[in-house]
């Protein structure tokens, strides 16, 4: 075993944006990790300034192709917060339905084709396809009901256009919904077989006492609104989220990263939702998480690949609700007065928490724009897994170790292109 | 578009409208559905490229039109065909979208999931910056891909008119 090395990744594969990974390793102990974010900055917050309130949605939905359902829930929440509108009936249950197209489409993406190859020993998914192309074949389906839904309700797959401050520009026919049942219905059971297949991987034992911090909401599986809790005992409303967290910018990340104040780095995403929202999930998804051996809460971030397969299932289950019991409103939005003021919003992007806070103008102007992604604020707890993750492994070889290192990195399903963007992992021993 | 219905041809544009040359194969593929051919369905798509596996399903002819920066000359023209059993070299570095019509075609290809005949056109690009207006020389090449490309799409119709009668 070498003692002092540099392991060094250029480029992380399999995540969405551009950054690298380098560790120096000096007498068996590492000296320095550091996960550099090297996107260029994106400027959004900047360029917001002076748009109307009404252009915020479209305009944030196109940081991420990936989750541009929740930036624009995120957006329009806080738009709703300042003129004191709250969505109740169907017009809600409808951006839950949307949301749950984009968890769909997000976690089966990322389960099968990003994150599954690592546990099975492939370098990407084409060459997982050659030998399991049942599994891809299903995974590529079931993230097909996911675009549908988006592609229903949101007007097309990417960057959905129908979704507005009040509520929706239109509102599809309810028989186009119910066509969306069917496959829905083959979705949740092949959900179920994901769970399956997911837990059967190989898990390697590393566990970490996080804190975790998500939405709750007291009768759902919270996506668009709730409290914000912590497994350390935070329990505050969202527009409070900054007198408790703070955005540090570090030399080596064009990203910054956040930091729950007094407390440190945090845990936001699946695993966050998972533990502490596990009593609301749906007795479907329950059933699969305890068949799958899994408790009711979850401190090893590989398991991240069971957990999204449960939320899968949940939004699938989530979504059959919804369009079972159909509704359509009397008007696709309800009117709202323009008033000036600060709102602020959380709702629970695939990736965990996404906080925005805009400033309007009496005349429905965005004078300042705050948003924190939340990839931004994982990076802190991937860097502190990668600290205790790496010692014991020394011994491996660099390429072996190398690849570890870039799946621990990917059990967060960093989205680069969202904190600014992601990577290249760099090992170096002295 | 109704996706249920299955045009013999389908003419897929992928890029970014709003970085410059990398929205060329969206321009050929809008214009050729100006041209209501006959027997032609056209898709344009600028984000997930993972949903073409599915659409081009069952398809016999299928021609996609892409943007690529692999250093040659702007408004180089490549060509391929798919079902080629050794795609040549230059298609790994063929997209500028970090989820490449090549990994696709490496995707569908694993999972059998190829038209019968797929045709790749590759249209090398000078500026990908901020913009929807395409740069002197890829807008000349496709100008002169698309009177190539529609006169053989009429061609393709005539004698298939000719064979049905």
């Amino acid at each position: 075993m070498k003692t002092n090395q540099t392991i060094k990744v250029e480029y992380l594969a399999r995540v969405e944006g551009e950054g690298g990974l380098k560790i120096r390793i000096k007498d068996g102990k590492i000296a320095d990790l550091k996960l550099n974010i090297f996107e260029p900055p994106r400027y959004f917050e900047g360029f917001l300034r002076g748009r109307q309130y009404s252009e915020a949605p479209d305009i944030t939905a196109r940081i991420c192709g990936i989750c541009p359902v929740a930036y624009q829930m995120s957006s329009i929440h806080a738009m709703e917060a300042v003129f004191g509108l709250k969505q109740s009936g169907y017009l809600r249950e409808l951006r839950r339905l949307l949301y749950c197209g984009e968890w769909i489409e997000s976690h089966i993406l990322h389960a099968y084709l990003l994150h599954a190859p690592d546990f099975l020993g492939y370098p990407d998914a084409i060459q997982m396809a050659g030998d399991h192309p049942e599994v891809v074949k299903a995974g590529l389906k079931l993230k097909k009901t996911g675009n549908e839904i988006v592609n229903l309700l949101g007007g097309r797959e990417i960057h959905p256009i129908n979704s507005r401050v009040g509520g929706w520009y239109k509102i599809p026919p309810k028989k186009q919904f119910l066509r969306l049942l069917e496959e829905l219905k083959w979705a949740r059971d092949a959900a179920i077989d994901v769970v399956k297949f997911t837990s059967t991987l190989n898990f390697p034992d590393f566990e970490r006492d996080y804190e975790f911090v998500a939405l709750s909401h007291p009768d759902e599986y919270a996506l668009n609104e709730g409290r914000l809790i912590s497994s350390k005992g935070l329990d505050i409303a969202v527009d409070e989220y900054e007198d408790h967290f703070e955005e540090q910018h570090l030399r080596h990340s064009t990203a910054l990263h956040s930091n729950h104040k007094g407390f440190g780095a945090y845990h936001v995403g699946p695993l966050a939702r998972y533990t502490l929202n596990y009593d609301k999930l749906s007795p479907i998804a329950k059933q699969a998480a305890q068949d799958a051996g899994m408790g009711t809460t979850c401190n090893n971030p590989f398991k991240s690949i069971i957990v999204r397969a449960i939320e899968t299932l949940w939004a699938c289950d989530e979504a059959i609700r919804i369009i079972e019991n159909f509704e359509m409103p009397e008007k696709p939005w309800v009117d709202y007065d323009i008033n000036g003021g600060i709102g602020h919003a959380i709702t629970e992007a695939p990736r965990g928490i996404l906080y925005h806070r805009y400033r309007i103008d009496s005349s429905g102007y965005i004078r300042t724009a705050k948003i924190v992604p939340p990839t931004s604020q994982n990076l802190r707890t991937i860097e502190l897994d990668l600290y205790e993750f790496v010692p014991p492994r020394l011994h491996k070889s660099k390429d072996e170790l190398t690849w570890e290192c870039e799946q621990a990195i990917r059990n967060y399903d960093p989205c680069i292109s969202c904190s600014c963007h992601f990577l290249k992992l760099d090992i170096e021993r002295d | 578009m109704d996706i249920h219905r299955k045009e013999p041809v389908l003419v897929i544009g992928v890029g970014n409208p709003f970085r410059s040359d990398d929205g060329a194969g969206l321009v050929i593929a809008e214009r050729i559905a100006e041209e209501n051919l006959v027997g032609v369905e056209t898709f344009t798509t600028a984000g997930d490229i993972l949903s073409l596996l599915d659409r081009w399903q069952g398809r016999e002819h299928v021609i996609i039109f892409d943007a690529m920066q692999s250093g040659k000359k702007a408004g180089t023209v490549f060509c391929c065909q798919a079902n080629d059993k050794k795609l040549p070299h230059e298609l790994l570095h063929f997209s500028s979208h970090s989820f490449g019509i090549n990994e696709i075609i490496a995707l569908a290809a694993m999972l059998s999931q190829l038209p019968q005949k797929l045709v790749i056109y590759g249209i090398e690009g000078q500026d990908f910056v901020h913009g929807s207006v395409l740069s002197p020389p890829v807008s000349r090449a496709v100008n002169q891909l698309l009177k190539k490309i529609t006169r053989s799409l009429k061609k393709m119709n005539q004698s298939n008119s000719v064979l049905n009668k």
